[in-house]
Formats: structure tokens, C-alpha cells, sequence
């Protein structure tokens, strides 16, 4: 099948289910080859998004091929919200203060949205199961204190099964420091390369200089950060830190395309690049898995 | 209005006079534990040692440096004169008694500062040496106090050791004796012919090269792996590491002997592996662990060969091969949070998300679930202390660290019975 014609059949088959009754576009499938492949592509100028650009503007290259690309506007796609959050202790000073702070961010998120609170230390736990948005979500932290499990809660976080028709963010709040998982350091960036959901990091800084065996584990973090498009934060107010990346993240753009001259096995190589001059900073996930 | 001034510090001083220092445990209640054990009212004994609070039985976790305590004192006088009073009711020596009980002093409070746990193993490893029986109860004994060493931080204390830091600060010449002989010592020159005894000896040995503590890591095997991704930077440590890693190859050679232990084969070959995995000779390794399962119908052994070779397997890039070692570990410990995350990592990075994520969601619940309550405090984070988790006992994997001390309730039970 010539690219022209996969074209039109995908449109007819987007139009189609538009107007079907009881079939929404969430009920079709798009996934590596058979389907489309997604990229969040964050664009700033400086610290600020920039808007309004089109799918005309965007390049992507999938290992070095340039791509036919359809875009999806970003409003009419729901986002899910994963919380991450160290309560080890060396992160968390006051429980309670943050715990406010969380309850104030999920009330600032849209009805269609979704979250999820997942809290670790010694243990990783799903505080808060993904749901809508409200009021009354309040995880039960009493105090911090334990050993940090980071790795096998941003894992956790990482393989949150994925749909097509939402965008997955995840925030983790940390110093970065693990002293306690399972999962291997190297495990977290292998892992970050293979899923869609784009990972942003808030970092404490720890009180006096960090030791050399944590290093690993931080910059595990952070290059998993890099390969999801996502970006490190230092910390300020968490209300206030997580409110922007959620901004942030709305006003970032996925561009999709089917796949085509290139091999599906193997490591895909992602580059996005913009069509106009202009100091822009594009942030994207790094590649994909083709199976 | 001088006297309005003198009428609180009178106050104070009436105070002081009627309300002298307190003791820090009574030595009536040091009797009663050890006469209700004598009697086999064991959770009657364990619920006053466990009443006996932290800052009665001993001060601050920091607190390693200051002498003997009131605490111990009051103990050894108390038990002194309580075996003065002749053979146990049952007919038993209380010598013996008392050694237990301290053992279970040691368990009940692993908050305990380490040398204060020292104080009480090694009166009670003194007084079972001064009245030997040769007994099973003493043999079980010895058993016992090895598998509660293991559970402690202070596995340091069984192999003989040379002159350093742990030595010196040591508070008395018994203890002081003892971590240089070493308790397993004692405990093979009791029952030489002990095989369980000379295993724990060259695993304490063991013990000692590991260098996970440097890593920061929990991850044991990536913590544990040589060479060492981040060697100590201070020359004093890292010439001991040098000193204690130079020993692994007769480490290795001991073990190869008790192999041939058909009691002890599985558990030697588990060992065998995982040294071999930790100095990355991975086919090696996977020799080594081939030999458990079909030498053992211990399930903890066989769920740990399977584990071992799911991560030597990862090392060697083999993905599916791992995943099915980690799946078939995992069938056999369910709980197992470590068989879990890394069955689940693997899948991950096979590209199998959805059954990644159902694995570990399921994983981390009920590991959660399985947790054991018993805490310690230790210090977390910007200096200040708070209850840490000693390990999930669900997880082989954490119990593996520790030697025999998943054996501490089959011990206790047999040595109680055999001290009716």
C-alpha cells in the first residue's frame, strides 16, 4: 500500500468512527506500525511555550527518515497525572504542609483529566488509584521516615498502562538519592526509553554534598528524565512546582505518524526539529521500541 | 517575698530527696522473665522483656561509647543470683536458661545500640562455656545465638578477627575477647562435628567482603559486585577491603569442601553461586546454581537458585532466560518483592508493558502486605532517627543477608522444648 493511499484509508477510518455512533476515536488502536506512533514534543522559547505552532512547522525523523506527520490537538486529549513521591524523610521535612500542598494541585486540574498518587520510601504505594480529579482525594501520609525505594517507584510509575487517547505525565518529587530498590539504576533509563509517558523530575537538594555511590541512582533519574522529552525541576513550592509542569505540559504538542522506510524491528532514533528560525528549546522523547 | 522565692526551690529540693534515681530495670523483673521462661511461660517472659522500654534498657542508638550500663549490671547480678538458686523447676540447668534469655533480650530489642547487644551475647556465651553439658539443648543453643547474630547487625561478631576499629570499641575485656575469637568459634569447639556450625563460620567470612555498604545501594548483587564501581576513597577502608577481599578465593576453597556435606549441599552451591555472580564469572555462576534444586527440597533454596540465575542471566543479556528463572523464583515466593520488580523490569524491557506493570502492581501490594512489623530506629536523613523496617521476611531474597535467622523460630522452638 502506497503512502498516499494509507493516508486517505487512515482519514476515512478517523472520519468514520467520528460519526459512528458508540465508537469514539479512544476505541482505535494506535500503536508502533500497524498504527501511529505518538511523540510529546515540548516547545519554549526561553521558560515559555510557544504557541499556535502546526503540524507543518514540525520535522521528525525516525531513525533519520523524515516522517509524514498528523498532529491531534492538544486541548481535546486528557492527561493522566501521576504523582510520585518520596517520603523517606530526607525529602519531606513537614508531612503535613505537603500533603496540603498535593491535595491543593489535584483540585487544579481539569474534570477530564486523571490522577494518581503513588508515594514511596521503604515500600512503593499506590496511595491514590488513577481517577478523576477531586476535592475529597487525600492520601493518608502520617510521617516520612523509611529507606528511599526510588527506582522501583519510578518503574512503577514508568509502566502505567498506556492508551491512545490520553497523555501520560508523571511528576516525581525526590532528592534522587535510592537506597533501597530493587530495580538496577540502569534499569530506569532502559525502561523510560520504551514508554510514552514523559517524566519530569522535582529535585530537593540534599542538605550537604550528595556521595558519590548516590550519584548513580540521580543520574539514572535524570537521564531517564531526557529520554522521555520531560525536564529536571529544583524544587521551590511543590503546589507551585507541580502546577507548571501540568501548564507546561498542556501546552506542549503530540504529533503522530504511521511509521513509513524504516524497519520495524529495533531501536527507533527520534529527531523533532522545528521548520522556522528561532531559539527554541524542543524537548521530545528520545525513540521507541519497534518489537 | 524571700519566702515566696525559696518556696520552689525547697519544692524542687523535697523532689529530689523522696524521688531518688529510678534503676533501669528492677532486678525483681529480671527475675520474674527468667523464672516464667524456666516455667514455659515464654510469651509471659517476652511481653516484660519487650515492656522493658529503650530508654530503661539502654540510651540512644549514637550511644555505643559509654560503659557498661545499669541495665547489663543489673543483669548480671540478678541472673547470678537467680541460677545460685540451684536447677531449674524442670530439672534443667538454669545456666542455660538464662543464656536463652538473653538471646531473647537481644531480639526484643534490636533498637539496642550494637555493643549493648554485644554485652548480653557475650555473657551469655561465657556462661554457657563455663557449664558445658555437651547437650542438644546446648547444641540448639549455639544454633540459635548464631541465627539471632545473623538477623543483627552484628554478624561481624561470629568469625575470629584481628585487631581494628570494631575491636576497639568494644567496653569490656569480654567483649573484648570474644569479637576476636569470635562466637562460631565457640561454638565449633563445643560440637565439632557441627557441620551447620563451620558453614556459618565461612559465610560470616563471607559476610565480611562485602561491599554494599559503600554502594548505597539495597540492590545486594549490584552493591556487591567486584570490582567495586565506587571504591572507598579513604585509604584506611579501602586497604581493609583489599585486606577482607583477598580471603574470597579461600573462602570459595572452604565452601567447595562443605559441599561435599550432603546436608549442606544446596545451601553451599547457593553461596558458591552467588560469590561466583558477585565476581561476575557467570557461567561459573550458573554451574553452581544448577546444583540446588536437584539437591534440596528446601523451597527457599530452590526460589533463590532461580532468582540468582534470573539475574545472572540478565547479566549475560539472555532476557528470556531470565524472565523464565525469575518467573519460576516467583511462583515459589509470591511475596518476594525483589522476584517481582526484576521479573517485572525484564518484562518491561522485553517490551511487554502491560504484563510488567501487573506483575509489579501485584507485587508491590502484597509485598506491602506481608511486612514485618519489627522496627529499629536508626538515623534518616538530615540526623534525625526513625523506625526503619528490618527486612520483609516474605522476600528471600532479604533473608538471604542474614543466614539462618529465618531458622530463629524453629530453633527457639526446639531449644525451649529441649530446656523443659
Amino acid at each position: 500500500m502506497r503512502s498516499s493511499q494509507l493516508g486517505r484509508a487512515l482519514l476515512w477510518a478517523i472520519i468514520a468512527m467520528a460519526v459512528t455512533p458508540g465508537v469514539s476515536a479512544r476505541q482505535t488502536t494506535f500503536r508502533a506500525f500497524a498504527d501511529l506512533v505518538s511523540v510529546d514534543v515540548s516547545v519554549k522559547n526561553g521558560r515559555v511555550p510557544v504557541p499556535g505552532l502546526k503540524t507543518s512547522d514540525f520535522e521528525v525523523l525516525d531513525n533519520g527518515v523524515p516522517q509524514q506527520l498528523e498532529a491531534v490537538s492538544i486541548e481535546a486529549v486528557p492527561i493522566d497525572v501521576t504523582l510520585l513521591v518520596d517520603l523517606s524523610g530526607s525529602v519531606v521535612p513537614n508531612v503535613s504542609a505537603f500533603k496540603a500542598d498535593v491535595e491543593k494541585f489535584v483540585t487544579l486540574l481539569r474534570p477530564t483529566d486523571r490522577v494518581r498518587i503513588v508515594s514511596f520510601s521503604t515500600d512503593v504505594n499506590e496511595d491514590v488509584p488513577m481517577q478523576a480529579p477531586s476535592a475529597a482525594l487525600r492520601p493518608n501520609w502520617t510521617n516520612v521516615n523509611g529507606m528511599t525505594s526510588l527506582n522501583d517507584g519510578v518503574l512503577f510509575a514508568l509502566l502505567w498502562p498506556e492508551t491512545t487517547d490520553r497523555r501520560h505525565l508523571i511528576i516525581a518529587f525526590t532528592d534522587g538519592m535510592d537506597t533501597y530498590s530493587t530495580a538496577r539504576n540502569e534499569s530506569i533509563p532502559a525502561v523510560a526509553g520504551r514508554v510514552e509517558a514523559v517524566l519530569h523530575a522535582v529535585l530537593v537538594e540534599p542538605p550537604g554534598p550528595m556521595p558519590d555511590r548516590y550519584k548513580d541512582s540521580v543520574d539514572a533519574l535524570r537521564e531517564a528524565v531526557r529520554l522521555t522529552g520531560g525536564e529536571t525541576h529544583r524544587v521551590s513550592r511543590a503546589v507551585d512546582d507541580f502546577t507548571q509542569i501540568v501548564a507546561d505540559f498542556r501546552a506542549s504538542y503530540m504529533l503522530r505518524y504511521a511509521p513509513k522506510g524504516v524497519d520495524r524491528a529495533g531501536w527507533h532514533a527520534l529527531t523533532v526539529r522545528l521548520n522556522r528560525p528561532g531559539n527554541f528549546t524542543i524537548r521530545s522523547r528520545q525513540g521507541y521500541s519497534g518489537g | 517575698m524571700l519566702l515566696r522565692r525559696a518556696t520552689p526551690l525547697a519544692g524542687l529540693l523535697v523532689a529530689l530527696v523522696v524521688s531518688p534515681q529510678q534503676p533501669s530495670w528492677s532486678r525483681s523483673e529480671i527475675t520474674e522473665i527468667l523464672s516464667r521462661y524456666a516455667a514455659g511461660d515464654y510469651s509471659g517472659a517476652i511481653k516484660i522483656i519487650e515492656s522493658v522500654d529503650q530508654l530503661r534498657l539502654g540510651k540512644s542508638v549514637s550511644d555505643q561509647l559509654s560503659p557498661p550500663d545499669d541495665a547489663f549490671i543489673d543483669w548480671q547480678h540478678a541472673t547470678k543470683d537467680w541460677i545460685r538458686l540451684g536447677t531449674a523447676p524442670t530439672g534443667r540447668p538454669r545456666e542455660l536458661i538464662a543464656a536463652t534469655v538473653a538471646l531473647e533480650v537481644v531480639r526484643a530489642h534490636p533498637e539496642l545500640a550494637p555493643y549493648r547487644s554485644l554485652s548480653f551475647l557475650t555473657w551469655a556465651c561465657q556462661i554457657v562455656r563455663d557449664h558445658p553439658k555437651g547437650s542438644e539443648a546446648e547444641r540448639l543453643w549455639y544454633l540459635t545465638s548464631i541465627a539471632v547474630i545473623q538477623e543483627s547487625s552484628l554478624v561481624g561478631l561470629l568469625p575470629a578477627k584481628r585487631e581494628d576499629t570494631s575491636v576497639r570499641l568494644t567496653r569490656s575485656p569480654d567483649d573484648r575477647a570474644e569479637v576476636l575469637t569470635g562466637h562460631v568459634t565457640h561454638a565449633i569447639r563445643a560440637f565439632p562435628d557441627e557441620a551447620r556450625f563451620r558453614l556459618a563460620e565461612v559465610l560470616a567470612r563471607a559476610a565480611l567482603t562485602s561491599v554494599a555498604a559503600f554502594s548505597g545501594a539495597r540492590n545486594w548483587m549490584d552493591a556487591n559486585e567486584l570490582p567495586m564501581k565506587h571504591p572507598p576513597s579513604n585509604s584506611d577502608q579501602a586497604r581493609l577491603l583489599d585486606e577482607r577481599l583477598a580471603l574470597l578465593p579461600a573462602i570459595e576453597q572452604d565452601l567447595e569442601a562443605l559441599a561435599r556435606n550432603e546436608q549442606l549441599r544446596a545451601e553451599v552451591e547457593l553461596n558458591l553461586g552467588h560469590l561466583s555472580a558477585r565476581q561476575q564469572r557467570w557461567d561459573q555462576a550458573l554451574a553452581h546454581l544448577d546444583r540446588v534444586v536437584p539437591s534440596t527440597h528446601d523451597v527457599f533454596l530452590m526460589c533463590l537458585s532461580h532468582y540468582l540465575r534470573g539475574w545472572v542471566l540478565q547479566r549475560m543479556n539472555r532476557r528470556d532466560d531470565a524472565i523464565a528463572a525469575y518467573r519460576l523464583a516467583l511462583e515459589r515466593a509470591p511475596n518476594a518483592r525483589s522476584f517481582s520488580t526484576m521479573l517485572a523490569d525484564q518484562l518491561a524491557q522485553a517490551g511487554r508493558q502491560r504484563e510488567a506493570y501487573d506483575v509489579l502492581s501485584s507485587g508491590l501490594k502484597t509485598s506491602a502486605a506481608a511486612t514485618d512489623a519489627r522496627t529499629m530506629t536508626v538515623p534518616v536523613g538530615r540526623g534525625r532517627a526513625g523506625p526503619v523496617l528490618l527486612n520483609h521476611p516474605s522476600d528471600p531474597w532479604d533473608q538471604f543477608q542474614h543466614g539462618d535467622a529465618r531458622l530463629i523460630p524453629t530453633y527457639l522452638t526446639q531449644l525451649r522444648e529441649a530446656l523443659r
